[in-house]
């Protein structure tokens, strides 16, 4: 396993963490860009259940996520 | 205070919608051209989120992906870059790929020379690469000759007479005495070992059986020489060898094709023994030239060329520009990656992964599949697979096997990786390396003959670690200078490839076409929960197995614990060669709270097409599963290939009006229900129902019947109507026999629609048989019919009788 940090001097990050941390949030921010404007997103549900899921505190954005 | 990013697990609960296409080389690309054309025009391509492709998927996704970067272009109506509009000349989009679909050699015979010539140009490379490892062994033959005091250039005798040479002698010996020990060993020792112990002393007798080997090869080794001058046959053997190389290029398919079959495997191993072979006769060949008349004068020369040879080819030689890879990119990246302004086509050659969907474009996020080659690893996860997943994407390149990293660094780092070279590896197919598919006994020849499509990117992983040490980043500064001997996919990786030793630990990942694992495209989708998943699958299949389906409902099961559940039986042939229909819908069963349904659109034909499309499967019965071999597509055959899928989507459609999401949602769900119901149109069986129907309407017309008529339509009662309780004997009788035709026909129809599933009852299709079962079954001649004769029904037929009828009317009472 890829011996990894998180970008932010923390602890090793394995690669299904670096998944949940940085790659599905990252493609889920497109997801939503993408449905505003193609105007489909009527319930804007994936941004609702993103915010569920997020820390209320976290502001990061794809930029933030980067594993570097 | 920095606040970390939240870690978010994928669910369902987003609503995420997939489409993934399949593999199978141009043909599933045009299939999934027209299956994607349809979706666009029926306003659900809007609504994907993901678009995940395979192999020749990937041509048509990245194509689509280029141009949807545009933001000219949309995913809806008219936006859509492949729209036609009816009584209008085909867009110039259009044109191009139908101009293009000889994408290998459009250009004629200078073109299709261009093939055998850059694999013969591969072939010299990789010779150039190993001379100087074959001058190297023959210099330490003859160190080691000298040491040992062997002339090889004397006639060694009769080979029985080598048998008692001490070598030979010595192993064979130390072999038999092993032997005669093991039974007071296994009686007195063994039991009180442990497990680890005793397998190593299994182990033991595989290793002297290989000393044994290697005596052999060492006390024949220097007469090889001998009979090799007495013969006189070098060159001729080179040549006959060399030649014979072509076998595996031009039977190598052929030949897979019965692996399994003991001639073909060992006409396999016979073809693969051909590349050492010519390495072999190579090394004899320079052995007699350097050595068998006293020393050459021109050793010195040849000591000193191999030297140089090995640090040139180390500091200029990229086995991904070496291999055929640049060749067939570039040729698809011609083909499918371009855009079109003011009527004029250009291409999109260098468009850039991370630049993908960016800011006011509506392209779904692209996920190019690719297989990561793992042939000589020991991990035991792989159980065989020789390989794992990988994806390439917009903002993160990797896997969970060995990191992810951001596609900005990797790009820098390999500024070849773009969107059509990502394209070009997902269709990777030939290579020796290739997962699942891997034919060990071909590896070395394959690698040797420079069938290599596959791709050496750097590790995800190893870029992390390049940052964390000083010494991590001198050794990156040094390996990164453009003639180091360290720098890129060097030689060494060709070794690897060669000998199938590739690893996930190396500075670079051999990556090729994603079919060679899971050949839907699909797995990713799983991955990130996506509530609906469509996939188009335009693999090979003939005889409509559904190998790569299975695959990927396997892999599914094992490696996420998902349990896809989906009925194929009318996808199967029929002896007509048709199937009954062209799709299947599934559920995805996450976990115990989360579900999704997969839309499966085979390439397949009905008999309901239209007339171009079944004039080309006359003259082509293998259509639609022609053989991915053939990249050559002439326009009848790309026509009906697109024309299909479009057939497919549009009538799998018909009348759907997306009105939003919620729309979208809900047709998913109602899909299920079309999936399970017959195409009643296409078959007999709806005439003979309707018939039977009509035998019973004609029944109550009689005038004894009048008052179960009222029954069953209580609206048609009228003040003074005749009691039931008053019917005669004789007409209770008949009534019965009538009820015992009307539960016939119900039980009929509940198994042609199968509805016995809730999803079959709710569908709209099937609305009308279910307000008239309701109405039957509320009177209470038919109750006392059914309970007399409930158990001369299927269990089916009772389950929807006590599920739909009964609950039904239960409720209805409590109201």
């Amino acid at each position: 396993m890829a011996d990894q940090s998180n970008g932010s001097g923390g602890q090793p990050e394995s690669p299904e963490e670096q998944f949940k941390r940085a790659v599905f949030p990252s493609e889920l921010e497109r997801v939503v860009e993408r449905q505003k404007q193609a105007e489909v997103d009527d319930e804007g549900k994936v941004k609702d259940v993103l915010k569920k899921h997020q820390d209320p505190d976290d502001t990061s954005t794809y930029q933030d996520r980067t594993l570097n | 205070m920095i606040h970390q990013p939240t870690r978010i697990e994928p669910s369902t609960e987003y609503g995420l919608i997939g489409l993934a296409f399949s593999g199978g080389g141009i043909r599933s690309a045009t299939f999934n051209l027209g299956v994607i054309q349809a979706l666009a025009r029926k306003g659900i391509l809007k609504y994907v989120d993901y678009l995940s492709t395979v192999s020749g998927g990937g041509y048509i996704g990245s194509c689509i992906s280029s141009l949807l970067n545009n933001s000219t272009y949309g995913t809806d109506g008219q936006d859509f870059p492949f729209y036609h509009e009816q009584g209008e000349p085909e867009r110039e989009t259009f044109r191009h790929l139908r101009n293009n679909s000889n994408y290998l050699a459009p250009g004629g015979l200078l073109d299709k020379l261009r093939i055998p010539a850059v694999v013969l140009r591969g072939v010299l490379v990789n010779l150039l690469v190993l001379i100087p490892y074959i001058v190297l062994a023959v210099a330490l033959s003859e160190w080691c000759f000298e040491l040992f005091g062997y002339d090889v250039t004397t006639d060694p005798g009769p080979i029985s007479g080598l048998l008692m040479h001490p070598i030979l002698f010595g192993a064979i010996g130390l072999f038999v005495l092993y032997i005669l020990l093991f039974p007071p060993i296994t009686k007195l020792l063994v039991p009180y070992l442990k497990w680890r112990w005793r397998d190593r002393y299994g182990k033991s007798f595989g290793v002297l059986l290989l000393v044994v080997v290697l005596a052999v090869t060492v006390i024949l080794l220097p007469h090889s020489f001998y009979w090799f001058d007495k013969l006189d046959l070098g060159e001729v053997w080179l040549g006959i060898v060399a030649l014979a190389q072509l076998l595996p290029a031009l039977f190598a398919g052929k030949a897979a094709e019965n692996v399994s079959k003991l001639i073909g495997r060992v006409a396999l191993y016979a073809v693969g023994l051909l590349g050492p072979l010519v390495l072999f006769i190579l090394y004899l060949y320079l052995y007699t030239f350097l050595f068998w008349d006293g020393e050459s004068p021109y050793i010195a020369w040849i000591y000193s060329g191999a030297v140089v040879l090995f640090f040139y080819t180390r500091m200029t030689v990229n086995v991904n520009a070496t291999s055929p890879h640049g060749y067939y990119r570039d040729r698809l990246s011609k083909a499918y990656m371009f855009q079109v302004a003011n009527g004029q086509v250009s291409d999109t050659d260098t468009l850039r992964l991370s630049a993908l969907n960016d800011e006011g474009t509506l392209g779904p996020y692209h996920l190019v599949n690719v297989a990561h080659n793992l042939n000589g690893s020991a991990d035991p996860n792989l159980r065989g697979r020789n390989a794992d997943f990988f994806i390439l994407s917009k903002h993160f390149c990797g896997s969970d096997r060995v990191g992810y990293c951001d596609t900005k660094k990797m790009e820098k780092i390999d500024p070849h990786l773009n969107l059509g070279t990502a394209m070009a590896i997902s269709g990777a197919a030939a290579a020796p390396n290739m997962g699942t598919t891997t034919i060990p006994s071909l590896v070395f020849i394959m690698a040797f003959l420079n069938i290599r499509l596959g791709y050496w990117l750097p590790n995800p992983g190893q870029l992390h670690a390049s940052a964390s040490s000083l010494w991590r980043r001198i050794w990156s500064w040094v390996r990164n200078r453009p003639l180091s001997p360290f720098s890129g996919a060097g030689p060494y990786y060709l070794i690897k490839e060669l000998f199938g030793k590739i690893t996930a630990q190396d500075n670079y990942v051999n990556i090729s076409d994603g079919g060679h694992l899971e050949n839907m495209g699909a797995y990713e989708l799983l991955r990130r929960r996506c509530r609906y998943i469509i996939v188009g699958d335009g693999e090979a299949d003939p005889d409509h197995t559904f190998h790569g389906l299975a695959t990927l409902i396997r892999y599914a099961q094992i490696d996420l614990g998902i349990k896809i559940e989906m009925d194929l039986n009318d996808l199967r042939n029929r002896e007509d060669g048709f199937s009954k229909k062209h799709c299947a819908f599934g559920t995805i069963h996450y976990d115990e709270n989360e579900t999704g349904y997969l839309l499966y659109i085979k390439s397949s034909m009905t008999d309901d097409e239209n007339e171009y499309i079944r004039e080309y499967r006359n003259n082509n019965p293998a259509f639609p599963h022609e053989s991915t071999g053939d990249q050559f597509f002439d326009e009848s055959q790309f026509e009906a290939y697109r024309a299909l899928g479009y057939h497919i989507v549009n009538k799998l459609c018909a009348g759907l009006c997306i009105d939003g999401r919620a729309t979208l949602e809900d047709w998913f769900e109602t899909l299920l229900g079309v999936s399970l119901t017959p195409q009643f149109e296409l078959t007999e069986e709806f005439v003979e129902l309707q018939e039977q129907l009509r035998f019973i309407e004609q029944q109550f017309q009689d005038p004894e019947f009048a008052e179960y008529t009222r029954q069953i339509y209580p609206e048609l009662a009228t003040e003074g109507a005749e009691d039931g309780a008053h019917d005669s004997a004789d007409t209770n009788r008949r009534i019965f026999h009538l009820c015992n035709l009307q539960l016939q026909l119900m039980e009929n129809v509940v198994l042609a629609l199968r509805l016995d599933t809730v999803y079959a009852r709710d569908h709209v299709v099937n609305r009308g048989w279910m307000n008239l079962f309701g109405r039957w079954a509320n009177t209470s001649h038919l109750q006392n019919a059914w309970r007399v004769s409930s158990d001369t029904y299927s269990i089916q037929f009772q389950l929807f009788w006590k599920e739909a009828l009964d609950s039904e009317r239960t409720t209805s009472e409590s109201r």
